[in-house]
């Protein structure tokens, strides 16, 4: 096993801190009076599942491949936009996470993370 | 010719096609718009000898030309034989735009306008769809994912706004996605 990269370090990292501020940032926007709660709760909190499970792939135990985690990183944007564009998410909220992500997607498919995925991770 | 000749220029038609449908239609809506009565909604999908204005008279031409195009590229995807699922979507494809050519080409009267119109954007929506997981099966990440992030956000808009503020975006998002389906294939 090499060193990991710092590309995946830091994708981790970033992951990692979209999934908390998708939560934080969730439950301070949170409108307890709204008529669409399933949706204002449910979407985000996908994201952040998404986020993690981001983060977890890029751990030394991790088992996705490339083309998978990049699938998982371009839903999460997808669901990330659809949030902020339907109007469950602020619109501030929605445009720092969709960085966050654009972020995370392009460390965990650059191609440093992409040899150490391939041939280095276990 | 060799067959790996054939196929680059098979690939390069397909990207070529797509391109020009994609500018095609994005620049007969931008031309519309200009128009100062004129509003993309379905009421605009209008049959050429219906058109009063030169709006509507040249957004159903650039429709008619546009559905020709999407027609052989949809042909195109299928004469590829490059599996299953880019086969079904050129067959979506060519009666997506077999139906916007009858739209504003054959279809003189109101009868059937509403019904064609639906059945059109659900074709291209199922095309756009299977196109995105034809790209994902190919390894072809980037394509895909901008794919996915389209579809999602078409979404919410019609969710959030409804069909009347779905049209104008609908038609500039699916023209940037011919456009990036054409550069695909011209540099893959």
């Amino acid at each position: 096993m090499t060193d990991k990269p710092t590309t995946a370090s830091a994708g981790k990292t970033l992951a990692i801190l979209g999934g908390i501020i998708c939560i934080i940032g969730t439950a301070l926007t949170f409108d307890a009076g709204s008529s669409n709660i399933m949706a204002e709760i449910g979407i985000p909190l996908l994201s952040a599942v998404l986020f993690f499970a981001i983060s977890g792939e890029l751990n030394v135990n991790g088992s996705m491949k490339r083309g998978a985690m990049a699938f998982l990183c371009f839903l999460n944007i997808a669901v990330l936009a659809f949030g902020t564009i339907y109007g469950t998410m602020e619109l501030y909220l929605g445009a720092v996470l969709i960085l966050l992500a654009v972020g995370v997607l392009a460390l965990s498919t650059s191609s440093g993370t992409y040899r150490w995925i391939q041939a280095d991770r276990i | 010719m060799s067959a790996d000749k054939q196929v680059e220029r098979k690939d390069n038609l397909t990207g070529y096609l797509a391109i020009a449908a994609g500018i095609v239609l994005s620049a007969a809506v931008l031309f519309g718009s200009t128009g100062p009565d004129w509003v993309l909604n379905e009421r605009a999908f209008i049959p050429y000898l219906n058109c009063e204005t030169i709006y509507e008279r040249v957004f159903s031409i650039g429709l008619t030309v546009c559905g020709t195009l999407v027609a052989i590229f949809g042909f195109d995807l299928i004469w590829l034989r490059r599996g299953d699922v880019l086969s079904a979507t050129g067959l979506v494809f060519l009666i997506a735009g077999l139906i916007a050519m009858n739209i504003t080409a054959f279809v003189s009267g109101w009868d059937l306008q509403g019904a064609l119109v639906t059945a059109m954007v659900l074709a291209v929506l199922l095309g756009t769809v299977l196109m995105t997981v034809d790209n994902w099966m190919g390894g072809r990440i980037f394509v895909g994912g901008i794919s996915l992030v389209l579809i999602f956000s078409l979404l919410a808009l019609l969710a959030a706004n409804g069909i009347s503020e779905f049209w104008i975006p609908a038609t500039y998002g699916f023209s940037a996605w011919m456009i990036i389906q054409g550069l695909n294939f011209l540099f893959k």
